[in-house]
């Protein structure tokens, strides 16, 4: 059972929604992707870079997120932060959420 | 030499990644796996080397996979499209393999041949229609794909939501119901037709009024009688099949394959009558019916010819169009 692919899948649809929420959430504070990579992962949320990195770039080119190249060191690094637009989406996402958890808690007792 | 795999890797992710991303992708992923080695450096407190640098690069994961993350889903032909993709290549696919089977029926017909012969032309045939058919599928695949190109340019919506009226739903057809009251039209007709011609032939004919006076031309020839026999064959089976389904109520499998067979039997007649000429079977001169000048006659007999050519022609093509019609209905559930 633990390793049935039709459950991966399912478990996987299920976290993906949670994952732009998740996202969101801990760039209030500007960060980089392997930064925040950690700091989900920190906090038991586990994302890999091949879904953190093309979902950072996808919600930018939505204008949830703003991003700039800074140099440090000898190395660039990407830092995003969550734009004004982004802001008030995570806030309507974030009721969504708790009347989702709300509503799946009443449904699952 | 760590650097070098790094570059290595990120530029067989770069060759799957569209040019106008590259850049900037590549310059991401490097920046990320110069982090994860950074990383590991500290967790492992040693320096980084090639193992280091490869262990992290095979973490990352194949460049074509890692690549294909930042893509949108990509189709030739996409789910929107499929569906009417899928019904032009039905129609066009049936309407050939009609032409097809009357071009063979036609060219085995045309004079006699040993089964040898015969078998060699229905290959032939067959292997020209399959090649005819992969380079239609070739074309209709190319203006579908440049469809799908094209697509989000166009902002088309198959499907409008606002404007779908549920009442316009069609009804539920059961493809394996027998249509009784066709099937009795079907027997009359049969029935009719061996009646006529096996027993009042003599009247088949056409009755012209010339001053006050009826006059009577017959139609049918001697090459009509001698197909007669063939013609009851198929009225007879006809009969016998639409009893069977009217009792049964049902189309199954043996039936469906009853009615392809005696369609081909249908097509062969016809082919056969259509190779040896159908102006044999009637009486197509007008000499004597009327006033008819001997030069009118000529073209109207000319016509006349074209006319019945024209006639089984076309009976050969719905007969086709009826057994692709109940191979069609053998696979609908």
């Amino acid at each position: 059972m633990e390793n049935n692919p039709t459950i991966d899948n399912l478990i996987l649809e299920m976290r993906r929604g949670a994952i732009v929420l998740a996202t969101l959430s801990q760039l209030k504070e500007e960060q980089y992707g392997y930064s925040l990579m950690k700091s989900l992962s920190d906090k038991n949320f586990e994302i890999d870079q091949g879904t953190l990195y093309p979902l950072l770039r996808r919600l930018e080119d939505q204008g949830l997120l703003v991003s700039d190249w800074r140099l440090e060191g000898a190395r660039p690094r990407r830092y995003y932060k969550i734009s004004p637009d982004g802001s008030k989406i995570l806030e309507r996402l974030q009721n969504e959420w708790t009347n989702m958890v709300h509503t799946m808690g009443q449904l699952l007792s | 030499m760590s650097t070098n795999w790094i570059d290595r890797y990120v530029a067989q992710v770069g060759r799957s990644l569209p040019q106008s991303k590259r850049t900037d992708i590549e310059k991401e992923i490097r920046s990320l796996v110069e982090d994860m080695l950074e990383d590991r450096s500290q967790a492992e407190n040693r320096p980084v080397d090639e193992e280091m640098t490869l262990a992290v690069i095979k973490e990352m994961g194949e460049p074509e996979k890692v690549a294909q993350g930042y893509l949108p889903e990509r189709y030739l032909i996409g789910p929107q499209l499929y569906p009417l993709f899928m019904l032009v290549l039905k129609i066009v696919l049936s309407v050939m393999a009609v032409i097809a089977l009357i071009g063979l029926v036609g060219s085995i017909t045309k004079e006699p041949m040993l089964p040898g012969e015969m078998l060699k032309t229905t290959g032939m045939a067959i292997l020209e229609y399959v090649g005819t058919a992969l380079q239609i599928l070739g074309n209709i695949v190319l203006v579908f794909a440049i469809l799908q190109y094209a697509w989000p340019k166009m902002k088309i919506d198959l499907h409008d939501n606002e404007k779908w009226n549920p009442r316009e739903l069609e009804p539920v057809e059961d493809a394996q119901r027998v249509k009784r009251f066709e099937k009795l039209w079907d027997i009359a007709f049969a029935l009719v037709g061996l009646l006529l011609f096996n027993f009042y032939s003599q009247v088949v004919g056409i009755y012209n009024l010339v001053d006050g006076k009826w006059s009577f031309y017959p139609v049918l020839a001697d090459g009509f009688f001698h197909y007669l026999p063939w013609f009851n064959a198929a009225w007879l089976l006809g009969i016998l099949l639409n009893v069977i389904l009217i009792r049964r109520g049902r189309w199954d499998m043996p039936t469906r394959w009853a009615s392809i067979a005696l369609g081909l039997f249908h097509i062969a007649i016809c082919s056969n009558i259509l190779s040896t000429g159908p102006q044999n079977l009637f009486q197509i001169s007008t000499l004597g019916f009327g006033n008819i000048a001997p030069s009118a006659d000529v073209v109207l007999t000319s016509l006349a010819k074209q006319g019945l050519i024209g006639l089984f022609g076309l009976i050969i093509v719905l007969e086709a169009v009826k057994i692709v019609q109940t191979l069609l209905g053998m696979f609908k559930k």
